[in-house]
């Protein structure tokens, strides 16, 4: 997205503003300064983003939020700690946190990156006159951060793809499904609903992909994964099969994500060698109680061996512990796509599965437990009816 | 500072002296004496109260000064209410923050850096 002008960065509404209840704290109060007509010295130890220390800053007033903040992904940023450790050796990790705090660290949101002002990735500035928004701005905030995949997908960007159906449709936002829980990492526990044996305490996730499955499909169509909604793809496929196999279309893959500083700037920069749209089912290397499917679509992620190749030579010693094709959930969501025509629109179509021959020679190893070996029979094959693969 | 203090305080203590020395006075009686001694008064009076002002208009204008009345010359039970130094406006940025044609005036350019990065967002 654009990035605002810089006086739009800090115009506040001036009949808004000071009436709603942030706009009865002083301004020091929050961003130090001193009071002066010189610009320069009323800005003196100005700080343009408070809530870079929420506890002093929101805590007072939100110590609820507060208290749990630390375990959210958009704070911590675990998810990419997990991957950085464990694709690297502790030898390396200093210039990995340097190129981290260069990089990757933007990515981290503080509170008034989505309830005050875009985020600091888009450059930042207030978004309504400095009104702080309780339910963040689904353009203005999340696919700000979220847009190359997840924004274009979801708001039918790409040409000839259609728009997800919860957003065509339902008019839905982000936040209708990741809500303020999962946003502020507060991820509940077991005995908030089962009082029984199961009682256990949910250790905060450390990837998007870890602990329990939230959101999920099934929280608004129960009935389809029960499969008692009469369609013989749920009755056969309810539990194997992640939903987005059979209702996503065509998605985003990245390759050679490579980062340094500009030499005419001096700014953190990063470009990826290419991007492309995919559609391609994988065996599932997440499978667990949360997320049991055999088969889940996979995409390219951006890493590369010299992802931060400007940084050190073989920072990513253990590159091929993880795989570059990953568990995805892409959001184009379709009522009906290709594999709902037919079951041979994926029985017996190699086209649509992540195979050997589809894996740069160099990454193999890396996604052995997700290349498909065996191409599920056509259903002719199966039963040798022609008539049995029929729309259910 | 102190050493206005000290005239005032002697000038003060002189008019009480002239003033006992002419409520006497006055008891042996001459008029005369007695409108001398209130015109001596009067140039008193306004000289108290043009050192006043003097002193308060240095105060206004000295920082220093204000540290000086405030620690030494109020009684310390009104020492927290007179002790705020500068009268605080809680919405004093938002003068410059909601006016859009002086901000694009003095916001700064060099914040309008293109980003580099490739598929950003």
């Amino acid at each position: 997205m654009a990035p605002l002008e810089p006086w739009e960065k800090v115009l506040i509404d001036g009949e808004v503003y000071p009436d709603s209840v942030h706009g009865q704290i002083a301004c020091e109060d929050c961003h130090n300064g001193v009071q002066s007509p010189d610009k320069d010295t009323a800005h003196t130890n100005l700080i343009s983003n408070p809530s870079q220390d929420s506890q002093t800053y929101c805590g007072e007033c939100h110590p609820d939020i507060v208290a749990t903040e630390a375990h959210s992904l958009h704070s911590n940023l675990a998810g990419y700690w997990t991957v950085l450790d464990e694709r690297s050796i502790p030898a390396d990790h200093p210039a990995i946190e340097e190129a981290f705090a260069n990089h990757c660290d933007s990515c981290h949101a503080t509170c008034g990156e989505c309830h005050v002002s875009q985020p600091n990735l888009v450059g930042g500035g207030l978004i309504s006159g400095h009104v702080f928004q309780k339910t963040p701005s689904m353009t203005r905030n999340c696919t700000a951060c979220h847009g190359s995949r997840v924004g274009n997908e979801y708001l039918g960007k790409h040409e000839d793809l259609n728009a997800d159906v919860h957003f065509r449709r339902g008019r839905m936002t982000c936040i209708d499904c990741h809500q303020e829980a999962e946003m502020h990492g507060d991820y509940g526990n077991c005995e908030d609903c089962h009082a029984g044996p199961e009682m256990a305490t949910i250790a905060p996730p450390d990837h998007r992909y870890d602990g329990v499955q939230s959101p999920r499909c099934e929280t608004c169509h129960m009935n389809v994964t029960v499969g008692n909604d009469g369609n013989l793809f749920h009755e056969n496929h309810g539990g194997n099969l992640q939903c987005q196999v059979c209702h996503s279309i065509a998605y985003t893959s990245c390759d050679g994500c490579h980062v340094s500083i500009s030499d005419t700037t001096g700014n953190p920069k990063f470009a990826t060698d290419s991007s492309y749209l995919t559609f391609l089912i994988g065996k599932n290397p997440r499978q667990s109680y949360d997320r049991p499917y055999d088969y889940v679509l996979v995409r390219h992620i951006p890493v590369d061996e010299n992802t931060f190749g400007y940084y050190g030579e073989g920072l990513l010693d253990n590159f091929s512990n993880l795989p570059t094709w990953a568990y995805t959930t892409p959001h184009n969501i379709q009522l009906n796509t290709p594999q709902t025509e037919t079951c041979d629109a994926c029985h017996g179509n190699p086209d649509i599965f992540l195979t050997e021959d589809k894996v740069y020679p160099y990454e193999l190893e890396a996604n052995l437990e997700l290349i498909v070996d065996a191409i599920p029979a056509s259903i002719f094959d199966m039963t040798g009816d022609a008539q049995a693969d029929t729309t259910p | 500072m102190s050493d206005k203090r000290y005239i005032l305080s002697f000038i003060l203590i002189m008019l009480l002296a002239v003033s006992i020395s002419g409520c006497s006075q006055a008891q042996t009686g001459s008029e005369g004496t007695q409108s001398a001694e209130a015109a001596t008064l009067d140039e008193s009076n306004a000289l108290i109260s043009e050192t006043s002002e003097a002193t308060v208009e240095s105060v206004v204008d000295s920082p220093e000064a204000v540290d000086e009345v405030t620690s030494t010359d109020v009684p310390a039970e009104n020492q927290s209410a007179d002790a705020l130094p500068v009268e605080t406006d809680p919405n004093y940025c938002l003068e410059c923050h909601i006016d859009q044609e002086r901000l694009m005036a003095v916001a700064a350019k060099e914040d309008a850096v293109a980003s580099e990065n490739e598929g950003e967002g």
